[in-house]
């Protein structure tokens, strides 16, 4: 992640990712989630679309003109411990998104609307959700939420592109001083927006199996490196104990996701018959107390080459589906994630170098947690 | 990066002639093989591609599923050590079938690129088959079938009633993986792996004189062969229908990916998508006939009625988003493949290919040729 500089100002930081060749400006605003926030994931999710759909200053159509230069359309994804509105602009039309930006944070209206899809999450990746549909949302439910939650302690914003830090400060400063989050519009009548359940796409036969244990955010390095040995790749555990050796799944993988609190790693397989659970585990055991030095090796290369030079095969995901690449849009989630959870800004080198320092001692005893859950 | 690249097209001669440095060299050899490197000092990883071209091999009722089992056993390598020497220096492998090509690419830290090279050498070599590997991969398969989704099952079907035998999967069935012999295999790699057939590709952070020699060299390595064979012909039904559990899917017959009109219809698909909830659009770029996919959630009842009923006026409306769409689709296709990747598959379908003429289209389509697409895909929709 290059140039990455943060601005706290009043409670609600900005951090502005540069990228000199980006072609468009891209923004995240990522309201994270917290304890008294106990409404499930449809509401935040229709919450966070509601609030991307229109505002005060910017109707659906203005949205839409303002967007067009990107060729995308905003995207709303909820995770465990964020939800994010993200969208584009052209490089020249910097400022006309952070007026919007601002616009959906002070002013959105919040009236409710068909469920959107950014696009539809695979089998696989819809796994790795952990939220459940409860059928209907009203506006009503939304305002509340808004004024419960969106408060600018809760709001992290990011800027990613080729954009000067000073000027993007500056402008969200200006918009964004005087917030007390406290002000919204509320629509009337009140009616009920039903959700359908997100529509996932069968699989032909096989179905998904996971394992799944938390850890603390200050575990994030051994987390990290135990998530790469445990599934990424055809070295992996999951790939010698379920496809070579049990010849059980085709695919499987590990992914390291943020939690309400701490990190939540999964294993995460696919299988056209019953596993036996038991077994599977010990097998995975059996696994982990066979690593040496050279899985140590294997697994820090990889998350080197992941991390810094973008390898694709992404093993931290933000939500079920943003995985953690080198898009813009997943750095600067990533970078107002980090920052929300850590108070400073994510520093690549900073990560390696704890990365490095992991033992494999350490990496042995998260990875019999995470087998053993 | 790479849309904006300039080519430079050699074409087949015995002996390369000498070259400049310009941003990209693709180069004919002697055997018929191809080589292309495109150098980007901004890249952090390198990306070596061998691309097979499925001319001569392809999916036929009787074989198809056998390029696919024979890129399982290809990957493996002869020592069987691939995955792990990559791994072990933050590399991987990845191996894809397509219908016009069968794809190896190994990403690999440029201070490694040695070690790719070695590696490619390995995968070109004969592979050894027995029935056991054969066993193993079979396995192997049957759950990759199993895990097949059904936008890709739809997409699958869709191929098939609009063009026939010739639109079979290349994934294959598992009925069909269980009449392949080590021998048939052999066959299959003799015919698709021959020179003529072979593109290897390269991005990242290389020196384009060094890199071009050592790919020229690993590549001159293949015999070569007089004549190299052309694809078979595959020709489409018309615009096309088909249900599936959830779905309804609408399949529109394109020509080459840098046809205005082909543009036309994927924009037409993505900007109908791109606000329907839902949705999903399935194209992979070839020169040959393809195949575009639309397909709708068949709980929205009221699409059919309303995407039929499209005034002219709505239609110049979502000409403009759906322009931008497919040029956003565009760069995030190059993104996720890579340019390496892309190239060698274009390439593999015949020289003189590459994505940027894709973006060039898109620029170049027409309202016209929009409608025109819309009205293919209201003959889809009453089917």
């Amino acid at each position: 992640m290059m140039g990455l500089l943060g601005l706290m100002f009043g409670m609600a930081p900005i951090t502005v990712v540069q990228h000199p060749q980006a072609a468009v400006v891209n923004f995240q605003i990522v309201v994270r989630a917290t304890s008294e926030v106990r409404d499930g994931f449809d509401t935040r999710r229709a919450l966070a679309e509601a609030m991307a759909r229109q505002t005060d200053d910017y109707g659906p159509a203005a949205i839409q003109r303002i967007l067009l230069g990107s060729g995308d359309s905003s995207t709303v994804s909820v995770g465990p411990s964020a939800f994010r509105i993200g969208f584009s602009v052209p490089n020249q039309d910097w400022m006309l998104g952070i007026s919007l930006a601002a616009s959906m944070l002070r002013s959105p209206r919040l009236v409710g609307g068909p469920s959107r899809a950014n696009r539809m999450p695979s089998s696989w990746q819809f796994g790795l959700l952990t939220g459940q549909a409860e059928g209907a949302v009203r506006d009503q439910d939304l305002s509340a939420l808004f004024q419960r939650w969106i408060q600018p302690e809760n709001v992290f914003v990011a800027v990613v592109g080729d954009v000067d830090p000073t000027l993007i400060e500056r402008a969200w400063l200006k918009r964004m001083a005087d917030w007390n989050g406290t002000r919204t519009r509320i629509e009337l009548p009140v009616r009920a927006s039903r959700l359908a359940p997100p529509s996932v796409p069968s699989l032909r036969s096989a179905r998904i199996f996971r394992l799944s244990a938390e850890g603390n955010d200050s575990e994030i390095p051994e987390l990290a490196l135990a998530t790469v040995a445990l599934g990424v790749g055809k070295t992996s555990t999951a790939f010698r104990v379920l496809r070579v050796q049990r010849h059980d799944s085709y695919r499987q993988e590990c992914v390291l996701l943020p939690a309400r609190r701490g990190w939540l790693v999964t294993v995460q397989w696919a299988q056209s018959s019953n596993p036996n659970l038991q077994e599977v585990k010990s097998d995975l055991l059996r696994d982990v107390d066979r690593w040496d030095g050279e899985t140590l090796r294997r697994s820090k290369a990889i998350c080197r080459s992941v991390l810094e030079r973008g390898l694709r095969w992404p093993f931290i995901w933000l939500d079920s589906e943003t995985p953690v690449d080198r898009s813009l849009a997943s750095e600067g989630y990533f970078a107002a994630i980090w920052q929300s959870r850590y108070g400073e800004s994510f520093d690549l080198d900073k990560f390696l170098a704890s990365i490095d320092s992991v033992s494999l001692d350490g990496l042995k005893a998260i990875a019999r947690r995470i087998a053993n859950s | 990066m790479f849309l904006a690249c300039v080519v430079l097209a050699l074409s087949c001669q015995a002996k390369p002639p000498t070259i400049g440095q310009p941003p990209y060299l693709r180069q004919g050899l002697g055997n018929g093989a191809t080589i292309c490197v495109i150098p980007d000092r901004q890249a952090k990883m390198c990306s070596l591609v061998l691309a097979a071209s499925s001319r001569g091999s392809e999916d036929d009722t009787d074989s198809h599923g056998f390029r696919h089992l024979l890129e399982h056993v290809v990957a493996r390598g002869h020592a069987g050590d691939v995955d792990q020497r990559l791994e072990a220096v933050g590399g991987m492998l990845l191996a894809s079938t397509y219908r016009d090509a069968t794809v190896l690419e190994i990403l690999i830290p440029p201070e490694h690129l040695s070690l790719a090279l070695d590696i490619m050498a390995d995968l070109l070599r004969s592979p050894r088959i027995s029935d056991s590997v054969l066993s193993q991969e079979i396995a192997s398969i049957r759950e990759e079938l199993a895990l097949v989704d059904e936008p890709a099952r739809l997409a699958s079907l869709l191929w098939q009633i609009c063009y026939g035998r010739s639109g079979l999967d290349p994934l294959g069935t598992a009925e069909q993986l269980e009449r392949a012999t080590p021998q048939t295999l052999m066959e299959v790699f003799e015919r698709q792996f021959r020179a003529s057939n072979l593109v290897l590709t390269l991005y990242g952070p290389v020196e384009l004189d060094r890199e071009s020699s050592q790919l020229r060299a690993l590549m001159s390595r293949i015999p070569g062969e007089p004549n190299r064979s052309e694809f078979q012909a595959r020709k489409a039904s018309g615009p096309v229908r088909a249900v599936s559990e959830t779905f309804v899917g609408y399949g529109l017959p394109v020509g080459s990916f840098r046809e205005p009109e082909t543009a036309a219809t994927l924009a037409l698909c993505l900007g109908l998508a791109r606000d329907l909830p839902g949705a999903f659009v399935v194209y992979t770029p070839s020169k040959r006939p393809g195949l575009i996919t639309l397909g709708v959630p068949s709980a929205d009842t009221g699409w059919k009625q309303r995407a039929a009923r499209f005034s002219r006026s709505d239609l110049e409306r979502l000409f403009l988003f759906a322009r931008a769409s497919c040029l956003s689709w565009a760069a995030r296709e190059t993104a996720a493949m890579g340019p390496a990747r892309i190239q060698a598959l274009l390439l593999a379908q015949g020289p003189d290919e590459d994505f940027a003429k894709f973006s060039k289209a898109v620029e170049d389509m027409s309202i016209d040729q929009f409608l025109e697409a819309y009205e293919a895909l209201k003959v889809a929709i009453s089917r």
